[in-house]
């Protein structure tokens, strides 16, 4: 591999920790549609890393297609790969709308 | 030579495998269809080759069995080339996984898999460039059609003999310098661990556990600096080591997506517009219903057109037999059992097991199982269980083997024991057989709906008393939903034929074998005896003395039952000898008794022999319960 694809940090520039969470909301308050970026996984190395597996990690995309009724699970829509996500994980993605 | 063939699930592994080793791996339009891997030996040019089809596996940190399976593998040391199998039009996704094995340093060959649907999505990529961006060679193909695979294949010999290792991917300068610092304390300390020390490293700075056992022999002082390295790039990056880590591959990714595909057009495709409906929060529930009635109606429609004329038929054969004089009455006797054999396998298995099988193929392929996951996952929580355990399930409905097996998928020990267990008591195809030449053919199709759905009330109330026994741990539902997919009919056909050829050349054979037993059985005037046995259970359930012993060849198979049952009571035409209570009792047991041998061998294997043992004894004590149960509701009712 090429060294001209050196990576530089993703670090979102000038935010801290704290003030980008200040905006947030979990994945599961998220409307249906609305194009936004990840925050933060709160839970477990578990299921950090099997969310990581599929892309859900800080500071990538998604959206959300569409819920589920009767507490079903979410359809969430990454780099064009569609993923249910039970809503009880939902609600430990913190994610942010994006501008 | 060892070439494995690896990749996320669903990429399309299984059918390239199918492809190169013309044997037949099961594929299926859902993330995780393979859970063991297969070997097989192909021949390329004029040398033989073992090629291995392994599990799907999103990353080299296994988070299920069939993952574990596939890192094992990948790790032992046997690959000698790996071949990446890429879902094109999910290139950006896949790239993670891409940039994670090649820092295994094993000679690697990219398969840029599924180009019809990446142009589909109206993608143009540029394998050249990919090329030399990931510096292993990238072959573009279409597996379905086997368009790119022998390309492939011989791109992937000359790799292999190149012993080309690739090189691997660098990180930003925070983490170089951590995994450098990690790197270079291991190999002072004179590590003689096959992998290379660059990956190991990494894996440490992702707190990988296995990797960090292998490690445990190291001195502490290793272990500190691990630890202390750690904690440096926490300090400067702000977020946990394996987070960055992650970051920066996925960065790298991006990076390398963006500069190789280009989208022509936005891409507006009527599959969105047909899932809008399929697991529409409301509608969805209707599809489903519409789904399971339209396989249950061609099912009953389609077996019962034909078991009513060859079971017909047959009957005539057997009074011509019968009606010849002349022949000694051992060989008639016997002649006449060898009729009913062939009869029962050709009338009543057949023409329900083939469109069945079909029609299970033909959800699998299309990609209708996760679809339902979503839908169901709501009730399955109520069972302790989620979404994804609706695979082992709807896999029973065709054969509880694979379904027993399936539960790899699933996260937990928990959810793959009560998930193993609960979907032995699905009426597998055998059963289905029954149900439907039986029942649904003597007394109704509604006697067979009523099996079906005592079959899941029953299921649902096991998996409440379950979680209450053996409390959920399962977080909920993460599973990926793959596009629809056309499905090709050479794979439904392959797929169910192997299921029918198994009827064909092991079960059919059998109870050819076994009808003539019985005939035997009745010409020594051994029956009595049998029945006798068998009395306080056939008195149970009021039914006549002789099917005792059509019970126990349900052991083996369990469509030898039904079968057996037609030569013990010495007609097919068994309305005129049982009624339909009788009937309904004798299904009940026959669906829920005993899983067959093999589910039996299956369990085993998968979840230990203690539950093995368990599942066979609450299965023989819940079908003779409920037989009894719906023995006396149906004297009340009919
Ligand atoms: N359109 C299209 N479909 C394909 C192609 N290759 C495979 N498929 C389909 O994709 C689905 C998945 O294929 P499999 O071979 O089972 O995938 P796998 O990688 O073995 O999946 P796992 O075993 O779950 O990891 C099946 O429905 C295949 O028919 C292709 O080139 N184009
Ligand atoms: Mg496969």
């Amino acid at each position: 591999m090429p060294r001209s694809i050196q990576l530089s940090c993703i670090r979102e520039a000038g935010r801290t920790r704290e003030e980008a969470c200040t905006d947030a909301m979990t994945l599961f308050q998220a409307n249906s549609g609305q194009k936004l970026s990840v925050v933060d996984v709160l839970g477990g190395p578990g299921l950090r890393r099997r969310l990581a597996q599929l892309g859900i990690l800080p500071g990538t995309h998604l959206q959300v297609v569409r819920h589920a009724a009767f507490g079903g699970p979410l359809l969430v829509d990454v780099d064009g790969r569609v993923i249910a996500i039970g809503k009880g994980i939902a609600a430990k993605v913190l994610v942010r709308p994006e501008e | 030579m060892t070439i494995a063939l690896a990749g996320q699930p669903n990429a399309g592994k299984s059918t390239i495998f199918n492809q190169i080793a013309g044997v037949h791996a099961i594929t299926a339009n859902f993330p995780g269809s393979t859970v063991k891997y297969t070997r097989s030996q192909v021949r390329i040019g004029q040398e033989t080759y073992t090629c291995v089809d392994l599990p799907g596996t999103y990353s080299l940190q296994a988070l299920d069995l069939a993952e574990a399976e596939a890192r094992s593998f990948l790790l032992s040391g046997e690959v000698d080339v790996i071949v990446n199998v890429v879902d094109a039009s999910l290139l950006h996704r896949s790239l993670e996984f891409t940039l994670e094995l090649l820092e295994l340093g094993i000679p690697m060959v990219v398969c840029l898999n599924m180009m019809d649907e990446a142009a589909r999505k109206g993608m143009r990529i540029d394998t050249e460039k990919l090329s030399e961006l990931l510096g292993v060679p990238v072959v573009a193909a279409v597996a379905r059609t086997g368009q790119g695979i022998r390309e492939l294949f011989l791109e992937t010999v000359r790799v292999g003999r190149m012993r080309a290792r690739p090189s691997p991917p660098k990180y930003g300068r925070d983490v170089e310098e951590a995994v450098e610092a990690i790197r270079s304390s291991l190999e002072d300390k004179g590590a003689t661990d096959p992998l290379p020390a660059r990956f190991l490293a990494i894996k440490l700075l992702e707190a990988d556990e296995q990797i960090g056992a292998r490690i445990e022999g190291f001195s502490d002082d290793v272990r500190q600096l691990i630890a202390r390295v750690r904690s440096r790039l926490e300090a400067k990056t702000g977020r946990p080591a394996e987070d960055q880590v992650r970051m920066e591959r996925h960065g790298l990714a991006t990076h390398i997506f963006e500069q190789v595909v280009k989208v022509a057009r936005p891409f507006s495709d009527i599959r969105h517009k047909v899932d809008a409906i399929v697991t529409h929060p409301y509608l969805g529930y209707l599809v489903l219903a519409l789904v399971v009635y339209g396989v249950f109606w061609i099912v009953f429609r389609a077996g019962g057109l034909v078991e009513g004329s060859i079971v017909g038929w047959f009957e005539r054969l057997r009074g011509w037999v019968s009606a010849a004089s002349g022949l000694p009455p051992l060989i008639s006797t016997l002649v006449d059992g060898l009729i009913q054999g062939v009869s029962g396998g050709l009338g009543i298995v057949i023409p329900y097991l083939i469109p069945f099988l079909l029609a299970l193929s033909l959800l699998e392929d299309v990609g209708y199982l996760p679809r339902a996951a979503v839908l169901m996952d709501a009730f399955f929580h109520r069972l302790g269980l989620h979404g994804k355990a609706i695979i082992p399930f709807v896999l029973g409905y065709g054969c509880n083997v694979p379904a027993v097996m399936s539960t790899r998928i699933l996260d937990t020990e928990r959810d793959r024991v009560v998930a193993a267990v609960l979907s032995t008591l699905i009426p597998c195809s055998a059963r289905t057989a029954i149900v439907f030449g039986l029942l649904a053919f003597f007394v109704g199709p509604w006697a067979a709906v009523f099996i079906y759905a005592l079959n899941i009330v029953v299921i649902a109330v096991l998996g409440r008393l379950a979680s209450f026994i053996l409390p959920a741990t399962s977080p909920g539902l993460i599973l990926e939903i793959p596009p629809y997919r056309w499905p090709s009919w050479r794979t439904l056909w392959l797929k169910s034929w192997l299921r029918i050829r198994e009827f064909l050349t092991l079960a059919w054979p059998l109870l050819i074998a076994g009808s003539l037993v019985l005939s035997l059985i009745g010409y020594l005037r051994l029956q009595p005896m049998l029945d006798r046995f068998f009395s306080p259970l056939t008195e149970l359930l009021g039914l006549p003395p002789v099917v005792g012993t059509t019970l126990v060849f349900g052991v083996l198979r369990k469509e030898l039952s039904l079968l057996m049952l037609i030569q013990a009571l010495g007609t097919a035409q068994l309305d005129t000898v049982l009624s339909g209570e009788q009937m309904l009792t004798f299904t009940v047991f026959v669906v829920f008794y005993f899983p067959c041998v093999s589910t039996f061998a299956a369990l085993v294997r998968e979840v230990g022999g203690r539950w093995a043992w368990l599942a066979a004894g609450l299965s023989l004590g819940l079908a003779t319960g409920l037989a009894v149960a719906v023995r006396c509701l149906a004297g009340i009712v009919m």
